[in-house]
């Protein structure tokens, strides 16, 4: 993958990305527009119409189907590389914000110094999910993925991790 | 409704095509747009694959049900 180096012998642990619930979000507008042509194609049944009139009516939702089919996996493809990778020796931090427009930036395990949990509002708390920010050192840089599902399993997830990765690289210390 | 209806039913037939053809010009930029980003940043190829092609197959179904409709209407 362009920009992300693992390296030989590195074992993927894990991949995050945000609750689903984003995407629902994100594509809501798009699904409520969806819903149009069934609207129209329902609505022509309370006039009296032609089978020509149906076909028309037909290929106008299928060009409005086949747009918004794309345009919602533009909304998937941003979700869906925009994405936290855990190795046994880092993270690798994508953030994905639209097409072409990226930014991939990656810290050391045992450069970690702190990590932040942040749950807001009854629907992060009710669907479990929140905000990651991770403290590194050397670094005023704050890490952070957000609306990440479970947050405190994968809070612990990287802080073992992190304990592993004192441990091989400095034994006295862990 | 059925102004609106006679509205359409008076659109020309080349606007129609041109609008279709839009709708295919619009599909390709946007596939080719998203398959580099499939092939380019892919975490795992095989299962990025899958997904792409999920989106290229709907995509040609609803553009052939789209000229079908618009030929069954034409014609």
């Amino acid at each position: 993958m362009a920009g992300v180096n693992i390296d030989a012998g590195e074992k993927v642990l894990a991949e995050f990305r945000r609750h689903w619930y984003v995407l629902a979000t994100e594509s809501a507008a798009i699904a409520a527009m969806a819903l149009l042509p069934f609207g129209a194609l329902t609505a022509l049944t309370a006039v009296n119409y032609s089978e020509r009139i149906f076909f028309l009516i037909l290929f106008m939702s299928m060009a409005w189907l086949t747009i918004l089919w794309s345009l919602f996996f533009i909304i998937w493809t941003n979700y869906y590389l925009d994405v936290w990778i855990l190795t046994d020796k880092k993270i690798i931090d994508i953030e994905q914000y639209t097409l072409f427009s990226r930014d991939v930036s990656e810290f050391r395990l045992d450069r970690i110094q702190d990590i932040t949990v942040e749950v807001k509002g009854i629907v992060a708390t009710f669907l479990k999910f929140g905000t990651l920010h991770v403290q590194t050192a050397g670094t005023h840089h704050e890490f952070m993925i957000k609306n990440v599902p479970n947050p405190y399993q994968v809070r612990d997830m990287i802080m073992d991790w992190h304990s592993r990765a004192m441990k091989v690289n400095n034994p006295k210390d862990a | 409704m059925q102004n609106l209806l006679d509205n359409l039913d008076s659109l020309a037939p080349e606007f129609l095509w041109t609008s279709a053809f839009f709708v295919v010009i619009f599909t390709i930029l946007i596939a080719w747009a998203l398959s580099y980003h499939w092939r380019e940043y892919s975490i795992d190829m095989h299962r990025d694959a899958k997904m792409f092609k999920g989106y290229l197959s709907i995509a040609g179904v609803l553009m052939v049900a789209m000229f079908l409709s618009l030929i069954l209407y034409l014609y």
